[in-house]
């Protein structure tokens, strides 16, 4: 069953202003009232109060809309809450908010942090009552800005709490307060509008039987005055008028004068133009406007920080999310400025939408089109960021598979080379290479594979050692065995490989 | 050309914002606000929201009146013609508007115009029963020291010819939310000053009140919905051609139109619809006959003051408010009579042969043995009394000394009695009231306790004198007479046998308040005779007119009853007259029957 409104305003009033309440069967007991409602009211409590007709009870007052009850408590809020701190009190799961938000493709978010400020509304609360006829209509308008302009936020969807005047830097007011007026004007144009439209056509009924009487009034008045005037001619015609037709005649004269008289029509204009002013002013609209409240609403605006990673790249993202319209801000993709909602993380660490990204040649993970706009020197293939590698030695990009070492500066195959020893790549121009293979050799191993000989750079293995003279010499003055094809020392007699006699062989093969 | 509504804006400006100082306050408390406008919210007229508030100060909640307010409110915008049948309480009806309107703040100043007779009823009722104060326009300027304003129409509707305006011109500069006339039957001459004065009145509502809307002349209609509503009814050719025909002034050619039209304008309610029984008055015109000594006594008096009356340097007092003044005491009770007398002896302004006759006079008073007239109010004490042991009696008198005499002479009967004199503060007054109706057997009252107050719970009025005023006789009745008296009423009137008091009581009492007519219908009568005003000396006509028939009578008992005979005829034809017009005016504005419509139940409670 439906509340009484009336039943329920009057306990919300009462418990407000911390009276204190019984109830006993169906008659409110009211006691404990503050002084100055009581003098307002005029009465002293207790108050035995019922709210429905049918609940008889001696000295309990029945309250109606028109109860004196009612109005006095309506004229004790009238002075009361003008003015309000209101805190919208919210405080939401950010990770929640952003994972709904956005879904990631290759990474994840991570190390998600948060700050909070406050920014606030300032609402005006207009009450402007219309009064045409005997209606009476009341319309209640929110007028909500945010900064300087109007804000269309539900604030009924969120919790109110009492705010502190400490937590804020209170706005100016002063200066919107003409502007909320002005944008109340156009709010109520549309009730004005169809109040006046049913007034015009009361008006027009009521105007219309008035013109209408008076049209009729005055050429009533011109009627009589022709049949008076058409009389006279009639009678003026006799030649010889007797005493009672001049007698006639002399009346007939005076009635006509007297309908003559401007001032006889002038009246009758004079009093349709009252009363088409009295149904004007009857029909009338009378609108009262006043502001009830202006309530400053604050409410916490944040600064999430934090990271979308994956095992390659990372990258630093930072939102802002306001509450009242439940919005992050947007994250637009870094390729087309589309916002996003799925995100792909770049190999050069940009956020891009799926349209956006390709894969990489050469590595196949995800990349931007301007990460991909670049392409390989020698292979002549389009290749992220990651894997196109200047060479320091030549400047040339390449990618990466055209280098052998990337440490500790990126050579690439042109200009690198590696030692035929310990494998290190370095410049070409910091190895030596071997005069007969060409194998090069670092600095350090030069020492141990690479021998001076005859003026030539021989590697260890295009040189050998003889083992008779223990002289080094090149392989290609070192005879071949027979069988084996081992390379034999001039001095050896035997072959070390297979040990098969060779000594004539190479005595002939050297003299 | 077309007429743009008129749009008046206002705006409440707040103070200015420092919030640095403001000091804020709970929300919880704005929320109440905001639910408290919301209340407000109620817009079209569906019921009366005032109506359960003021019920309490009802005596009786009649449903026809918050019926007939509600229509007046929702379905005419507050302009209209309220014609309830005579007794059915127009005033509460009207009351009822006022205060709804004032309820829901479309309507802040009103303008009541009445008869003189109802201005103090009017102020009394809106203060006691809708709690609204209202100011009586005294003066010119007095227009708008008020929201509610009640005025005397005769009064303010005085033309200054050499000014060439009202005098009251300020009613007119004023826009007034609502204007009530009531008794209207008074404006159907539209030529009338009176009807030009109301036309004038700029006015956004209009009620007019009036049980006779016609009672002569369908013109008189005419002139009455030319003010309420101009063009309603056309223009006078127009309502002439339409519902007018030769030889009969009162039906019209065309009622069926007429009543339609009517029905727009106009609420209009019969005793029979609103279930409320009036009961009867029974009028007991009980003869006193003087002794000898008493009756010389009167006819010496008399004598006195028509023949010998004179002023100490010796001129005749024939002043005729002096005798008027002195008459109605001698004739009221021996005491009262032995007091006058003396006031002529001891007073110098008096020639000295007057006051010497009015001494022996005053001797013969002095001695006689026996008050015929109190021994007669004994016995019509004891008579009710003995009928019913538990009725109680109201008695008038017009006179403090008669009434004191009286209590004297009842107290050794052992009823209790209660006094009811003028200067009786409001609180007293309530509680002698209360005492009567409680427990008291016997209330003795001036005529201060014909005004306004209700004995309905009483049936036995005794009139131990009567004025010679019928609408002052009508007033007393009217205590008893009201809604909720449940038993026939009777009207004792003491008539002592061979003096003029006996043909003046036959005259009010058998002739004009206890005929069958229903209380409210003898006023419109003396209206419609012209015997309502007052006389040159400010009494009421009748009163005068049956003075200066004393006065030229000498004495001549005869002639004066052929006189008050006179009268009397005269009255009768106005009261067949008026019977005979209600009937036609019923026909007419005839509505109800034709719905089908029932009578309600009345209501106690």
């Amino acid at each position: 069953m439906e509340e009484n409104p009336l039943k329920s305003f009057t306990l919300n009033f009462f418990e407000n202003i911390k009276a204190s309440i019984k109830w006993e069967k169906n008659v409110l007991e009211i006691t404990s009232v503050p002084k100055d409602f009581e003098t307002l009211f005029g009465k002293r409590a207790p108050y035995l109060l019922i709210f429905n007709p049918e609940d008889i009870s001696p000295n309990a007052e029945l309250i109606s809309p028109g109860s004196l009850l009612i109005t006095s408590m309506k004229r004790f809020l009238e002075d009361k809450a003008k003015t309000t701190l209101q805190k919208i009190n919210v405080d939401p799961s950010f990770t929640d908010i952003i994972t709904a938000s956005f879904s990631l493709k290759n990474a994840s978010f991570s190390n998600i942090t948060k700050n909070k400020s406050y920014s606030s509304l300032i609402r005006f609360t207009f009450a402007t009552v219309f009064q045409y006829l005997n209606e009476k209509e009341q319309l209640l308008n929110f007028i909500t800005y945010e900064k300087d302009s109007i804000a269309n936020i539900d604030i009924d969807e969120f919790e109110l709490i009492e705010g502190k005047a400490s937590e804020i830097q209170l706005p100016n007011v002063d200066a919107l307060y003409p502007t909320a007026k002005e944008h109340l004007k156009s709010l109520l144009q549309p009730k004005v509008h169809e109040i006046a439209k049913n007034l015009k056509v009361k008006l027009e009924k009521e105007q219309q039987r008035i013109k209408h009487h008076y049209e009729n009034q005055k050429r009533e008045l011109q009627l009589q005055q022709d049949k008076i005037q058409l009389q006279l001619v009639e009678l003026e015609k006799q030649p010889t008028p007797e005493k009672n037709t001049l007698l006639r005649i002399e009346r007939l004269k005076e009635s006509l004068k007297e309908l003559q008289r401007p001032e006889l029509k002038q009246n009758v204009e004079k009093e349709e133009q009252f009363l088409l002013k009295d149904e004007s002013q009857k029909h009338g609209l009378a609108m009262n406007t006043r502001l009830l409240n202006t309530s400053i609403i604050y409410y916490p605006t944040f600064s999430i920080q934090g990271y979308i990673k994956n095992a390659d790249t990372t990258r630093y993202i930072k939102l802002s999310y306001n509450p009242l319209k439940k919005q992050l801000s947007p994250l637009p993709c870094e390729s087309c400025t589309t916002l996003l909602k799925e995100i792909i993380l770049c190999s050069g660490a940009h956020i891009i939408c799926p349209s956006c990204a390709a894969l990489c040649p050469s590595c196949a993970k995800p990349s931007c089109k301007n990460c991909l706009k670049k392409s390989c020197t020698t292979c002549h293939r389009p290749a992220c960021k990651t894997c196109l590698i200047r060479c320091s030695s030549c400047s040339l990009t390449q990618c990466k598979h055209h280098f052998p070492s990337l440490s500790p500066k990126p050579l690439c195959q042109s200009c690198s080379v590696s030692c035929s020893s310990c494998g290190k790549v370095e410049e070409k121009s910091a190895q030596k290479p071997c005069n007969s293979c060409r194998r090069s050799y670092c600095a350090t191993c030069q020492k141990s594979s690479l021998f001076s000989l005859n003026g030539k750079s021989l590697c260890i293995k295009c040189s050998q050692l003889c083992t008779v003279c223990g002289t080094r010499r090149s392989s290609s003055e070192f005879p071949r065995c027979d069988l084996c094809s081992s390379s034999l020392c001039i001095h050896a007699k035997r072959c070390r490989s297979c040990r098969s006699q060779f000594g004539r062989q190479v005595k002939a093969h050297f003299t | 050309m077309e007429e743009e509504i008129v749009i008046t804006e206002s705006f409440e400006e707040p103070e200015s914002f420092n919030l640095e100082t403001t000091s804020f306050e709970s929300s919880s408390l704005l929320n109440l606000k905001v639910e408290a406008e919301e209340l407000s919210r109620e817009t079209q007229i569906t019921d009366l929201i005032g109506y359960p508030a003021i019920k309490k100060n009802l005596e009786y909640a009649l449903p026809h009146q918050p019926d007939g307010a509600l229509k007046l409110l929702r379905d005419m915008n507050c302009t209209g013609l309220l014609a309830d049948e005579v007794g059915l309480g127009k005033t509460i009806t009207a009351g009822l508007v006022i205060k709804e309107g004032i309820m829901r703040n479309f309507l802040k100043k009103i303008l009541i115009l009445t008869p003189p007779s109802l201005v103090d009823q009017w102020v009394a009722e809106l203060k006691e029963k809708f709690e609204i104060e209202a100011k009586i326009v005294e003066s010119a300027n007095d227009w708008e020291a008020g929201n509610v304003m009640i005025a005397s129409l005769d009064r303010v509707k005085i033309f200054n010819k050499e000014q060439n305006q009202f005098r009251h011109y300020k009613a007119h500069e004023v826009p007034w939310d609502l204007l009530i006339i009531d008794e209207a039957h008074k404006l159907k001459d539209k030529n009338s000053i009176r009807w030009r004065f109301v036309d004038r009145i700029p006015k956004k509502r209009f009620l007019i009140l009036t049980a006779t809307p016609f009672q002569n002349d369908l013109l008189e209609l005419y002139n009455l919905l030319h003010l309420l509503k101009r063009g309603h009814l056309g223009t006078l050719n127009e309502f002439k051609k339409q519902f007018l025909f030769k030889g009969n002034k009162r039906y019209p050619l065309n009622p069926n139109d007429l009543k339609r039209k009517l029905q727009e304008v106009m609420v209009r309610r019969k005793r029979a619809e609103t279930g409320i029984q009036y009961m009867r008055r029974i009028p007991k015109i009980v003869a006193v006959d003087l002794t000898p000594e008493e009756y010389l006594c009167y006819q010496n008096i008399c004598e006195l003051l028509k023949k010998k009356y004179f002023s100490v340097n010796g001129s005749e007092i024939s002043g005729r408010l002096i005798i008027f003044s002195i008459l109605p005491k001698i004739t009221s009770s021996s005491r009262a009579a032995i007091e006058s007398l003396e006031r002529i002896v001891a007073d110098e302004k008096y020639h000295p042969k007057t006051k010497e006759i009015a001494q022996l006079i005053l001797n013969d008073y002095k001695n006689l043995k026996k008050d015929s007239k109190i021994e007669k109010l004994v016995e019509i004490v004891t008579g009710i009394r003995q009928d019913d042991s538990q009725g109680k009696i109201l008695i008038y008198t017009k006179h403090p000394t008669t009434l004191h005499y009286i209590v004297e002479k009842l107290a050794p009967l052992n009823l209790k009695i209660v006094k009811f004199l003028g200067g009786i503060e409001r609180e007293e007054r309530t509680k002698i009231i209360k005492e009567f109706k409680e427990s008291a057997d016997i209330l003795i009252s001036t005529e201060t306790g014909a005004e306004g107050l209700n004995f309905q719970f009483c049936n036995n009025l005794i009139n131990y004198d009567l004025p010679w005023n019928p609408m002052s006789v009508e007033q007393r009745i009217g205590r008893l007479d009201r809604i909720g008296q449940k038993k026939d009423m009777n009207i004792f009137s003491l008539a002592t046998k061979n003096t003029m008091e006996e043909h003046v009581v036959d005259l009010i009492i058998n002739k004009m308040c206890c005929i069958g007519l229903v209380i409210g219908e003898l006023p419109i009568i003396l209206f419609n005779l012209g015997l309502d005003e007052k006389g040159a000396l400010g009494m009421a006509k009748i009163e005068e007119m049956l003075m200066d028939a004393f006065l030229e009578s000498k004495n001549n008992l005869t002639r004066f009853a052929a006189d008050v005979d006179k009268l009397g005829n005269l009255i009768l034809e106005g009261i067949q007259e008026y019977q005979k017009a209600k009937e036609q005016t019923n026909e007419v504005l005839k509505e109800g029957e034709e719905n089908g419509r029932k009578p309600t139940q009345i209501i106690h409670p």
